[in-house]
């Protein structure tokens, strides 16, 4: 009796159908986190351009000390330079859920969670901009998550095991 | 025994006997063998790898307790871990918004008492929060332990990674120092060294205690439950870094450390490793630093 044959009956039948509604969610979260990424990836990329000149505009309205410039130059440009690597990170993530459904989905929660966090201590005015998409976006990827960790243990069940030893099932 | 009459009026009788005991039921077929499933108790054909009645799987990984569903339980857990880690990320936020440190001003009593407050509220409530954890979403007992040998090892190799860390992170900082051209005492946190006390049990040993619970304990456990070693030490080390948000030029080198603390709790197979070399590590960091 082959192993596919005993799994391919009956309830199993219900086993497709929930591994397809968490395929469903997974490419939900594979292109929400390539779109996040897009977004951020350009929006940074545009400021980190722009960086130079802003801090030009706070000199000339008097914000900023000359003395103080090269210091907040160079801290706007590992802000903007780091948000835009992460912009990167989350095509990244995005273009391999489907091969590493459970470590990408994960990180991209927890990337998306800390970044979200860091923005809103470096200008709590951010806190309540957006936060409905933001509330949905995580509960995207929550769901996410839950469906690549089902995915992959239905997967790793179908596929199967080792043959168990002579004299397991005597054993028990 | 039963006895009857068919329709065409033969009486017949029927030896065939039903029963429903346990040992008839086991052998269904002589050409079949069974055995009863470890979790469930019923018996099911030996050539099926799945039990057809609580799907575990014939191979036992580990020994794990018995759960209405694997999948649920563990799905459950994750999400309970995440929460948490927002649950850490708002109060870093709250306190945040509350306390702004500014590094040119000098430092005088009130405003150490304020930073020290602030520190304090932050670590009793993630302290919390990881008591929470770890009562609510225990990972399944995974099988780091590999022996006394291996162990041993784990602490001299662990030993010397911690003072290349340090060196690391010297550098890091001192670079990021001299590039951004950043203020001496960015942190603010110099004038808290007339509470040298204070500073040992709330940036030393707490974290110590309670961020290695929570990122090689229960994230790392559970991760590893869903994924490989690698990927579970990486992304628990993603967690822990990303985590230290007063800290965010900081947050390469602290994945870093994430990274080597992960692999030290795997190799030396105990979590006293890792909050060993943590304590050790922040404490020679303040040192230096001046702040104790």
């Amino acid at each position: 009796m082959s192993r596919l044959t005993s799994l391919g009956e009956g309830p199993n039948q219900l086993g497709s159908l929930a591994q397809s509604a968490r395929m469903k969610h997974m490419n939900q979260a594979k292109w929400t986190l390539i779109i996040i990424g897009v977004l951020t990836a350009l929006l940074n990329g545009f400021m980190l351009a722009q960086s130079q000149k802003e801090v030009d505009d706070l000199i000339r309205a008097g914000q900023l000390g000359a003395a103080d410039a090269g210091t907040v130059l160079g801290l706007v440009r590992v802000i903007y330079g780091g948000a835009l690597a992460l912009g990167v990170v989350f095509i990244i993530l995005g273009a391999l859920v489907n091969r590493f459904p459970v470590p990408t989905t994960i990180a991209g929660l927890v990337l998306y969670l800390a970044s979200t966090a860091l923005f809103m201590l470096l200008d709590p005015s951010s806190i309540a901009k957006g936060i409905v998409i933001k509330v949905i976006i995580i509960y995207g990827l929550v769901r996410a998550v839950n469906a690549a960790i089902a995915y992959k243990k239905e997967s790793s069940l179908r596929t199967g095991f080792k043959p168990p030893s002579p004299g397991l099932g005597a054993d028990l | 025994m039963s006895e009857g009459i068919d329709d065409e009026g033969i009486h017949f009788e029927d030896d065939h006997e039903t029963s429903n005991s346990a040992d008839d039921m086991l052998i269904i077929d002589e050409h079949v063998e069974v055995a009863p499933c470890w979790r469930c108790g019923k018996a099911f054909d030996t050539a099926i790898l799945i039990c057809p009645y609580c799907r575990a799987s014939r191979v036992i990984r580990y020994k794990e307790p018995y759960r209405k569903s694997a999948t649920n339980a563990e799905t459950g857990s994750i999400s309970l871990l995440m929460w948490l880690y927002a649950g850490m990320l708002a109060s870093l936020i709250f306190i945040g918004a509350i306390v702004r440190l500014d590094p040119n001003k000098n430092p005088v009593a009130d405003e150490a008492i304020a930073i020290v407050v602030a520190i304090a509220i932050v670590e009793i409530f993630d302290a919390i929060l990881v008591v929470i954890g770890c009562v609510k979403a225990r990972p399944t007992l995974n099988p780091w332990w590999k022996g006394y040998r291996r162990a041993a090892l784990a602490w001299l190799g662990g030993a010397v990674m911690l003072a290349a860390m340090l060196a690391i992170n010297i550098w890091y900082h001192d670079f990021l120092k001299i590039q951004l051209k950043l203020p001496e005492d960015g942190s603010g946190l110099k004038s808290l060294k007339d509470f040298p006390f204070l500073v040992i049990v709330l940036l030393c040993l707490q974290p110590a205690v309670f961020e290695e619970l929570f990122f090689r304990y229960l994230a790392l456990g559970h991760f590893r439950s869903v994924m490989g070693v690698h990927g579970a030490v990486w992304i628990s080390s993603l967690m822990f870094g990303l985590a230290h948000l007063g800290a965010p030029l900081s947050m390469p080198i602290l994945i870093l450390l994430g990274v080597f603390l992960g692999y030290a709790r795997v190799s030396g197979g105990t979590l006293l490793l890792p909050m060993v070399m943590h304590f050790f590590h922040n404490y020679t960091v303040f040192r230096l630093e001046g702040v104790l």
